[in-house]
Parts: C-alpha cells; structure tokens; sequence
C-alpha cells in the first residue's frame, strides 16, 4: 500500500473535462440507492455531494497549486458546512460543504469551503496547529510504523506476554489498535519526545489483545515525521 | 433540489402571546423525527450525523397539548467528551480527536433498540427512537396521569468503550441529555494510589479516570434566535439560615460560571417577548444538580466552569480541540471573551462530570454509568400542560416518522420516493387466499430467486447445497456483509399461518462463543419498517454444508389481514465469513 495517495492532481485532472459535464453527471444518474435520494437542509452530504465537494476543491487553483506543493497530502473530511443561523433561519440555503486537506510537509491544514449548488469554491483557508480526526489511510500508515519499530515492540511484546503466556509473534492478528490524534498540548508534563505533536499530525495508540485485554503502553507516531516519538508509557 | 418541510402551526390564536409563528424545518422526511406520544404532546425535529459531533439534532420543537408548536433548540449536541486519568497517564479528548461520528458510529441492530425503530443514515442504522412510560406525570389522591417520553440514543465506540448519547423528551416539555458509558476498562495500571484491584493478586489497578461531558445547546425560544435572555437563579440564607431570599441576575456579556449547590444556583432563559397566557416569560430552567466536580489544571480552562454563555458562532464547536477556522479560539473558555448578549443569539454550554472509580464488577464489560441533566420549561404554558390530557392509544413505535394525528400537520415537500422493489410479486392461484394456503411465491427458490426482492450479498444459486429440488439462496459469504431478501404478501383475516424454512449455515469463524455474523428473520411491513424480529441465528448455528435444519414455524397470526414482508437479513463483521443457505421457505 502507498501511503497517501496524492489524490488531488488526479481528481483536477479528471475533472479536465469540465465543471459542467461534472455537473451533469453528479447530478442526473437516474436510478441509484436511497442513499442518493436529495439530500436538502441539515442533512449530511451524500456520497455523491462529497464525491462532488472533493472535485470542485481540486479544481480550486489556489487549493491545488497547494496541494502540489507538497509531495504528501491527506483528504481528512469532507462535511456538510455548517451555515450561520442568518442562513438556516431564511429556511432554504444552498448546499455547501467543507473539504478539509492536511498537507504534511508543511503542517497545514486546508479548508476550501465549496458550494455544491453552484459548483462555486467560496473559500479556501489555511490554518495550523488544528488536527481533525485520523483517516483510516493515516491509521493503516501509522500502524506499520509502530511495527517496523523493534524497540518499542519488544516493550508491547513484554507486556504480550505477561498478559497471555504466549509470545507475540504476528502483531497485527494478535493485537487490536484504535488509533488516535495526539496533541501534545493534552498533556503539557508527558510525552517529552512528542512535544511537536499537534503542530505535527500525530496518532496515539490504545492497543489491546484480540480478547480485549488492555496494553497499557500508550504509543505516539508522529505523522509529520514519519517515526515512533514516544513509547507512550507512564511510570508512577 | 432545496426541498422545504413547512409546518403549517394555526391551531387555537388565543391572542399574541399564543400566536404560533410559521416555522420551517429544513430536512429529509428521512431525517425528521416526529412523534406524538399517547398524551398529545409532541416533539419534532431533525437530525444529522457528523464526524465529530455524532448526532446533531436541529430544530428541535415542542407542542404541548392543546397548545402551538414552538420551538425551544435550533441546535443540540455533545462538544466534548474530555477523560482525563487519576495518573496523568492519558487525557483524551474523544469528540474532537476520535470522534462520535464516521466509522466509530454504531450501526444498531434491533436487538439494541427493544420495541423502537431504527433510523437509518446510509448503510447504517444509527439512531434507535423508542417511546417509553416515564411513570407519573402527576399524582393526586385519586387523580393521576401516567406520562411518556420520546428517546432517541446512538452509540459510538472510541477504543474500549462504548458512549451512549440518549436524549429523552418528555411529554411535560422536559428534555434530559445524558450519556452512558460502557464498553471495558481503557487502561490498567500497577500503582494502587491511582486505581482499583481488579485481580486476585492485587497486581492489576483499573486506572480511575474522568469522563467530562460538554453539550453545546443552541436555544431558539420560540424560534426567534436573538431576543433570548439567560439569567441566573440563586438563594441567599440570612444569618440563621432560615430565610431564603430568592436573587435574579440577567447576563448582559458573554460569562462563564460554576455550580453552586449550597446556594441551588440554577440558570434560565427566557425569551423576552412570547409569554404564556398569564403574562410570564415563556422559558426553560438548567437544574444544575452536579454530581462530581472536575476542575483541571490550567492547561485545561475550560474545566474551570461548569456553564459557559456566548453568542453563538458556526465556527464554535467544540468545548476544548476546537478548530480554530474563520478565527474561532480554541476552547469555550476563551469563547468568553466580553461579548454582549443584547439581542444576540446565545449558546449556553453546559458540562458535567463523573469520576469512575473502577470495580471488580467492571470485568469483563461494565454496566453503563450515566451522566444526564434536565432542561425543563419554566412558564412555557400557564398551567401544568398535563392536566386534563385525554390519553390516547400510542402510536405506532414503528415507522420514521410515525403516522401522527395531532395538528399541526406536516406537509413534505416534496415526498422523497423511496426504494421500491422492481419485481411485483404475483401468484397464482389470483384468487383471495384462504386458510391454509400457501402464501410464500417460489419459497423453494426453483429456477430462480423471482419473485424475492434481494439486496446485497443475496445470491441465488443451483450449487450443490439445495435441500431440496435445484435451487437456494445464499445469503452472506463475503466480510462485512449487509444484504437481505424478502418476499411481500397478505395474511387472511383470521388465519394463523406459520412462516418455516430450513437453514444451513456454514462460516469460517472459529469462535464458540461470539455471534460475529448474524441472520435476521423479520416481519415488515410494506414499508420496511422493522414490525418483529421472529428470529436471529449467527456462526454459532454453523454445521456443514449441504445439512439443513428446519426452523419454525413462527406464528404470523398477529398479522392477520395485513400485508407484510418477511425478510432475511444478514450482517456479517470484518472477518472470517458466514454463510446461510436458505431453501423450502413456507408460510401456511
């Protein structure tokens, strides 16, 4: 697996074709699921409007040239806007969505605000020190990280063995991990070696046994940089 | 594509006070509950489901009995769930950094949502909506009246545990937010000044914790937005302590504040221009019965309040971790920051907490524990809106959104469709069937599934496992399976047919003790709306391939002159797949 597709020169370069034809055909393919029933109001953008929220952010030049920029790129979330109640109480606002990019090399967050109503991006920002939650792609990635490191392996394996009596030998069948972001301003007085967290886009690990006993190591990949930064675990 | 619900509120104008304002409710019919519970009172409302937040409630709007809608919250949700450990071990920030929604969302099943429906969202069902007696309403001598309450509850996963948001809304006007939490201990610890034994050699501490809950609560009284007041109610004992003097201070700047059980501190809003009919500012009531306190380090300052009151921004969002888009600050304590409330649209944050000390009872799941508070109407009608109520038979705790009764009505606008089945089942014989008749089209599945209405990994088959004639159905085989194939038809009046069929279950589980791929015999009706579930069965019913059981016969009398489905329905986890052949289904 390659971790973090650089999604977005390819969606720009599909939709070459041009913002109407997209238009076109997000909108009038007949006959699909209830899943593509109109969505209107409050309710969560359908598959097909974040499909199409990815694409017109693409297209964005100034969201794109960004994303270009750097050799690693995250889709994290796309979201219905959350409109200001000027709008909500008129009782009819457009569809609008929020497509949020983290771009690693420089620790940026990108939120282009686009409008599905009007195929429109109306805004781009750009912002650091905020961490949405993991995508599963970051989460995959940051498991092979903390696999590939043999020191603090051993540590889970100690821990393995004490549990269960047997060795820890295939960690990914033997173990379950719920990944989280990480930020180091959480815990001030911890973590030393994961002080850049939250500038940097970090994954903290709750790891437990396939039958649901605890590690009690707690684990912080940084993203950012690619490697193990802390063992995660607490003496007192 | 804008599509508008438009309620149309004109019962009864008994003057300004009681004038209704025509309101629009911006959603789905899919994602609109609306319920009149058996008293007549009503709620309504839309949802969402957001990957932070979970579940978003918009719009939320009560009808008394005999009294106009109105709303009371445009927005509702939990902001934060922040769990600090006794040993500084971990502090997690569950909403902002794990969050509620996407994948940690559960998908329920209707073994967890007893005699309620489910609400779908996509592929998922994620919200159960359950009608529930709350015991009395009132109780005089004599006079009684049993009350009810509408709940809604989703349940998310973030590592071990799982959260239970659940919202009750009672008949009287009250809406209680609370949240249980189950699932199995996050960490265990050696260090006995942080936790509790949990072996028998005392090496093992489950590590206490906090779980702080922050609802953000967006009021809208009366569906105005900027003409709400909140005040904060507060006693003063003189120096014998027998006399309370009752003190009213209105909020004019955004503020944060703690609780204060010892002066029964409690905070209002109000809406400064509808009242009830004797003149009394319509509003609802905060009772801050706090149980434990958490007030953190400095780093945590939004621990340091348990209410925070601001003008509301789009991009305020969460308790502690919020983005800090469109120049929002980063937490509610710094939301605070000297705003004035004078005709502006408020936001009351509201937190609580609960310290879990951990037992051995919490092995190997633990019951839930749960954190809730009340909002409750202060003034919002002149009398108890119960009095005098005729109860009514509930309706139905089937169907989204339920059949209502009660005005005002709902017009959609316009109906979404919804999904229909391409094949009409037919029959022959065409005639009226009678008792005894068999009536399941093709149950032996021959030739092919026609006329069974199939969805996902439904897939029939002339393989080498019929158990009798050619052909059968395979239903799962594959990770992560949804399908389901059903067949409509009518039951007589009068008749008691029983539904039967044989099943053959094969899986590649090893587990003896977990139903990790489940298959559910159901009865819908012509809807799909989940009526009864006859029947589950899972891996551990597994034997061979090819060895059917008989299963049933499932008494279908309840039905009786009504038009049905019955369905199979299977759900399968991540891993290791099942299958479940089934053939010879029958209903007679």
């Amino acid at each position: 697996m390659t971790p973090y597709p650089r999604r977005l020169p390819l969606l720009a370069l599909g939709l070459a074709v041009g913002l109407a034809l997209t238009v076109t055909l997000v909108w009038t393919v007949p006959g699909l699921s209830l899943q593509d029933k109109p969505r209107t109001g409050y309710d969560s953008l359908s598959p097909e409007e974040q499909g199409f929220a990815r694409d017109l952010a693409g297209q964005n030049n100034r969201f794109a040239v960004a994303a270009n920029s750097d050799s690693r790129s995250e889709l994290l979330l796309i979201e219905r806007h959350a409109e200001p109640k000027a709008v909500t109480r008129s009782g009819n606002w457009p569809r609008r969505a929020d497509v949020y990019t983290y771009l690693y090399d420089s620790d940026t967050l990108m939120l282009a605000v686009v409008n599905l109503t009007t195929g429109q991006v109306d805004s781009v920002e750009t912002m650091q020190n905020v961490q949405l939650p993991l995508t599963q792609n970051e989460t995959d990635h940051a498991i092979q990280l903390l696999l590939a490191d043999a020191t603090r392996m051993a540590n889970i394996a100690t821990q393995y063995q004490t549990i269960t009596g047997a060795a820890l030998t295939q960690p990914e069948a033997q173990l379950k991990f719920n990944v989280l972001i990480y930020r180091a301003d959480s815990m001030p007085n911890a973590n030393p070696g994961a002080a850049a967290c939250g500038l940097h886009r970090c994954a903290q690990f709750l790891i437990a046994t396939q039958n649901d006993v605890v590690i009690n190591l707690l684990p912080i990949v940084d993203l950012s940089l690619q490697t193990v930064v802390s063992a995660g675990q607490f003496v007192n | 594509m804008a599509m508008a619900i438009l309620v149309a509120l004109g019962l009864g104008l008994l003057g300004k006070q009681l004038t209704a304002q025509a309101q629009t409710i911006n959603c789905s019919p899919s994602n609109l509950v609306d319920v009149t519970l058996s008293t007549g009172a009503r709620w309504q409302m839309c949802w969402e489901a957001r990957t932070m937040e979970g579940i978003v409630l918009h719009d939320i709007t009560y009808t008394a009995p005999g009294q106009p809608a109105r709303m009371v919250l445009a927005q509702a949700n939990l902001a934060q769930i922040h769990v600090p450990y006794d040993d500084n071990g971990a502090r997690f920030h569950d909403l902002s950094d794990y969050g509620l929604g996407g994948s940690n969302l559960n998908d329920l099943t209707p073994e967890d949502c007893p005699n309620g429906t489910l609400i779908r969202d996509g592929a998922k069902d994620v919200l159960c909506q359950q009608i529930q007696a709350e015991g009395y309403a009132y109780k005089y001598y004599a006079t009684q009246q049993q009350g009810e309450a509408l709940n809604l509850f989703s349940v998310s996963h973030i590592g071990q545990y799982n959260y239970v948001p659940e919202l009750h809304f009672y008949d009287n006007g009250s809406i209680e937010f609370g949240v249980g939490a189950t699932g199995r201990l996050q960490r265990l610890g050696s260090n006995p000044a942080y936790g509790w034994p949990l072996n028998a050699g005392n090496t093992s501490y489950g590590i206490s914790h906090m779980h702080n809950y922050y609802w953000r609560l967006d009021f809208d009284l009366n569906g105005t937005p900027n003409d709400d007041q909140v005040e904060q109610i507060e006693f003063t004992a003189n120096g014998a302590r027998e006399l309370f003097t009752i003190g009213q201070t209105p909020f004019t700047t955004e503020a944060a504040r703690a609780v204060s059980p010892s002066t029964f501190r409690s905070w209002r809003i109000k809406d400064t221009v509808a009242t009830n009919t004797d003149g009394h500012a319509i509003s609802y009531h905060l009772e801050a019965e706090p149980g434990h306190l958490f007030h953190g380090p400095s780093y945590e300052p939004f621990t340091q309040n348990e209410l925070y009151l601001t003008v509301n921004k789009a991009c305020e969002k969460f308790a502690s971790h919020n983005p800090t888009t469109g120049g929002c600050a980063g937490d509610v304590s710094a939301f605070v920051n000297g705003e004035s409330l004078t005709g502006s649209d408020l936001v009351i944050w509201y937190g609580l907490s609960f310290h879990h000390l951990a037992r051995d009872e919490d092995q190997n799941h633990m019951s839930p524990h749960w954190s809730s508070f009340k909002i409750v109407p202060r003034d919002w009608s002149a009398t108890n809106p119960m009095d005098g109520v005729t109860t009514t038979p509930p309706p139905p705790t089937t169907g989204v959104p339920p059949t209502t009764t009660f005005t005002p009505t709902i017009t959609l606008t316009p109906p979404t469709p919804t999904f229909t089945p391409t094949v009409t089942p037919t029959r022959t014989p065409t005639d009226t069937p009678f008792p005894g008749q068999e009536l399941i089209v093709n149950g032996g599945f021959e030739g092919s599934a026609s006329p069974w209405t199939l969805t996902g990994p439904a897939t029939w088959s002339n393989g080498p496992f019929p158990n009798s004639g050619a052909g059968y159905l395979s239903l799962g085989n594959i990770n992560n399976a949804k399908g389901s194939a059903y067949q409509q038809f009518a039951v007589p009046s009068g008749t008691t047919p029983g539904l039967a069929f044989a099943l053959n279950v094969t899986s590649s589980e090893t587990t003896n003790t977990a139903p990790n791929d489940v298959l559910y015999v159901e009865i819908r009706n012509t809807a799909g709306t989940l009526l009864q579930t006859l029947a589950t069965y899972s891996n551990l019913d597994r034997g061979s391939a090819g060895v059917y059981v008989l299963r049933g016969a499932f008494n279908l009398g309840a039905y009786a002159g009504q038009t049905i489905r019955v369905q199979f329905r299977v759900v399968g986890n991540a891993s290791l797949p099942t299958t479940f052949n089934l053939d010879d289904v029958s209903v007679r």
